[in-house]
């Protein structure tokens, strides 16, 4: 650590600070401007500051599932007595991450952390690895995602490929075995997998929205079993790759009643067992990528169990609010994967649905909502699930409401309104005393929905999240 | 239409759909459904050798790389003197993105590879190293009908015409088949081939219906599809205008 630099950045620090506390201030949301302001006056303003990390920093990226895994791992990481810097509210381009460690700073310019747990966009990785020293890296998996912004998976792949040429040479890589496409990553660094077994009871399923195709020879894999889209076990009669076997592998996994989970995974030491607080397969690999990196850390094992105790589902990842006497439950969707698990879990609940959806097309968004249409909303047309009413909006929420139509769901059931603030009363006083009324939407959507939630009184600010 | 039953074939279903390609057979199935025809899916893939010469329509969607492209490719040369004796006896056919390019003579890959395609249209694709990316809005002419359409490219492929395709439609804004000539898409009797992805049909509901109406006449000669409310149609469809800037 150089004083000289600190210093020089302190007024760019300031700045962003000041420009912090103006969006608590104001219940603005901005969680990307501080650091934006900052960076643009002192470029190497994160890297002065993450320097002063005494651990170096652990990254966490890949399509689906990183902001939760990132929050479990920061929360078992502080458990065990570290002091953890984490972009907690899923700002995870660069100017989020340096608005974080902004935030984390003195006014002098001071770090007080050893470690820090980041979240970071696929997309992202070489500027924000660059600017950190690197402990560890975890690559949860890849989806077709807002493929507009970000081209063909391969690419992206590619990009993230760089950014972990970044991990300290004591340190490691986490990859998903079951995800053939991440565990194709090759870097010359200690390289650790994780993945789930084939479980008793579970039955093969494909969804036809993703690649099963092998990325380096073009034949189909032969899966031995698939746990969701193109993660299973497989393996590639042309060229012959596998499934590497993976060394913390999920073993068995019992649902419970109360929306938990038993699981148990197998470390190369033994058997760790716990219970979850969170159901939805995402949620399980969330955990089992968390906890293998916690245990590959040296954290014992009572100390994860105690706080896996604490957790419920964070920021955009079925969030829930208590809101006059109803659960209001919200739901980050932005690809097919990710929103078929969410209706799922969805449908699994017994009695009349009430549903919202606030889909938008910003930039943040992705521009292209075509993937609406490889949602399985049909699973909400089936007999089985009594839908009452299905509120849409958003910047798109014409066509959302139309995929619905042609989902097979009775148009007299859906409603259109262009007013955020509108539909959400109006689903509100369209859910029963005591319901549940979930919401799915896409990330403005959120943070707006966030905001008139905020503005309703209920729920905590953005930045105390 | 009680009673009427409509066959649909949808080729690679699971290694040719990004996004929301599979918007237009749910569209083409529902509408016909909507209007009490019995309608059964024959998902096709790779391998799987049942005839398809007794489908009433075919539709084909986008894969997302080049794998696919190789994988379908081989298979899709075995299912050609099908697919053709398809075309040429009026069966209608969408084929989207590189499933449209496969449908041509040849894809000129990146590094020079000439990956054939079978030729039932007289188009060719030559791979670019600028993604055409974006909104795109064409104007088209299709039987009396004189329509503006909007929709979703996402391609890296340039593609040229020869002299027996017509283009689908005129580019009012976006790139089109190669961003130098302003057409967009091909035709050739009833096979159309488009780069404009996903949820085509469910938008432009008129040509959902062209395309359905051609296939039951094939087969059901003579019959008329009842007319359908089409407000949630209008209604996405004028936001994408509206969103486009483009004057209907
Ligand atoms: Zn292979």
């Amino acid at each position: 650590m150089f004083p000289g630099n600190r210093l020089k950045v302190l007024p760019s620090l300031g700045l962003g600070k000041m420009c912090i506390n103006f969006s608590r201030y104001s219940n603005f949301g901005g969680s990307t401007l501080p650091g934006r302001l900052a960076a643009s006056l002192s470029p190497d303003i994160l890297s002065i500051l993450a320097s002063q990390l005494k651990e170096g920093c652990i990254l966490i990226t890949g399509t689906n599932g990183k902001t939760t895994t990132a929050y479990l791992l920061a929360k078992i990481l502080s458990q065990a007595g570290k002091k953890i810097i984490h972009n907690r509210s899923g700002a995870n381009l660069i100017s989020g991450v340096t608005t974080s460690f902004i935030a984390e700073s003195t006014w002098s310019g001071k770090i007080n952390a050893d470690l820090g747990v980041i979240e970071v966009d696929e997309a992202s990785m070489p500027a924000v690895a660059s600017r950190l020293r690197v402990k560890a890296a975890i690559v949860t998996n890849l989806f077709p995602d807002q493929l507009d912004r970000f081209g063909e998976l391969k690419h992206i792949l590619k990009i993230i490929a760089q950014g972990l040429n970044k991990i300290d040479g004591d340190g490691f890589l986490l990859l998903n075995a079951d995800d053939p496409l991440v565990s194709s990553i090759k870097k010359n660094v200690r390289t650790i997998y994780y993945g789930i077994d084939r479980l008793k009871g579970a039955s093969i399923t494909a969804d036809q929205t993703d690649i099963k195709t092998c990325y380096r020879c073009g034949k189909k894999y032969d899966y031995a079993h698939i746990h969701y889209a193109h993660l299973g076990i497989y393996r590639c009669p042309g060229c012959g790759i596998r499934r590497p076997s993976p060394q913390y592998s999920i073993v068995s996994h019992f649902k419970k009643p109360a929306q938990s989970a038993a699981v148990a995974i197998k470390t190369p030491t033994g058997v760790f067992q716990f219970s979850l607080k969170a159901r939805g397969f995402y949620n399980i690999y969330n955990a089992l990528a968390a906890i293998s990196c916690a245990l590959i850390l040296g954290v014992r094992e009572e100390v994860i169990k105690a706080s896996l105790r604490q957790f419920t589902a964070c920021f955009g990842r079925m969030e829930t609010f208590a809101i006059e006497n109803k659960m209001v439950e919200l739901a980050l969707i932005k690809n097919p994967v990710g929103a078929n698990e969410v209706l799922r879990t969805i449908v699994e609940e017994d009695g009349e649905i009430t549903l919202m959806l606030a889909v938008n097309d910003k930039y943040a968004d992705g521009t292209d909502v075509s993937w609406l249409w490889d949602v399985d909303f049909e699973m909400l047309a089936h007999p089985d699930n009594k839908i009452k009413n299905i509120f849409c909006s958003g910047t798109r929420g014409e066509e959302m409401s139309l995929r619905l139509k042609y989902a097979g769901i009775d148009t007299r059931k859906i409603k259109y309104e262009d007013d955020l603030n509108i539909i959400f009363r109006e689903s509100l006083s369209n859910t029963p005393d005591g319901g549940k009324l979930p919401i799915l939407l896409t990330y403005t959507a959120m943070l707006e929905l966030r905001k008139i939630i905020n503005k309703m009184g209920y729920g905590k600010k953005f930045w105390e999240e | 239409m009680q009673g009427l039953k409509l066959r649909f074939a949808h080729l690679y279903p699971d290694l040719m759909n990004s996004y929301g390609d599979r918007g237009n057979m749910i569209a083409l199935v529902m509408r016909a459904r909507w209007r009490g025809f019995s309608v059964e899916v024959m998902d096709v893939s790779a391998g799987d050798n049942r005839r398809i010469t007794g489908a009433d329509c075919i539709v084909i969607g986008g894969g997302q790389g080049l794998e696919e492209r190789m994988a379908i490719c081989k298979d899709l040369q075995q299912k050609s003197p099908e697919i053709h004796y398809c075309a040429e006896n009026k069966i209608p056919i969408l084929a989207i993105c590189s499933g449209f390019q496969l449908l041509g003579k040849y894809y000129l890959t990146a590094e020079g590879d000439r990956i054939p395609g079978i030729g039932l249209l007289d188009i060719w694709t030559i791979a670019s190293k600028r993604r055409a990316v974006g909104h795109i809005a064409l104007r088209v002419r299709l039987g009396n009908m004189n329509k503006t359409i909007v929709g979703f490219e996402n391609h890296a492929g340039n593609t040229f015409l020869g002299a027996r395709a017509l283009p689908f439609g005129k580019v009012l804004k976006g790139y089109g088949n190669n961003g130098q000539d302003g057409k967009e898409g091909a035709i050739y009797k009833n096979v159309l081939g488009t780069y404009l992805h996903g949820p085509l049909l469910p938008k432009h509901p008129w040509l959902a219906d062209y395309i359905l109406e051609k296939a039951v006449n094939n087969k059901y000669p003579g019959t008329r599809l009842k007319l359908l409310n089409s407000k949630f149609e209008k209604m996405a469809y004028q936001k994408v205008l509206k969103r486009m800037a483009v004057r209907c």
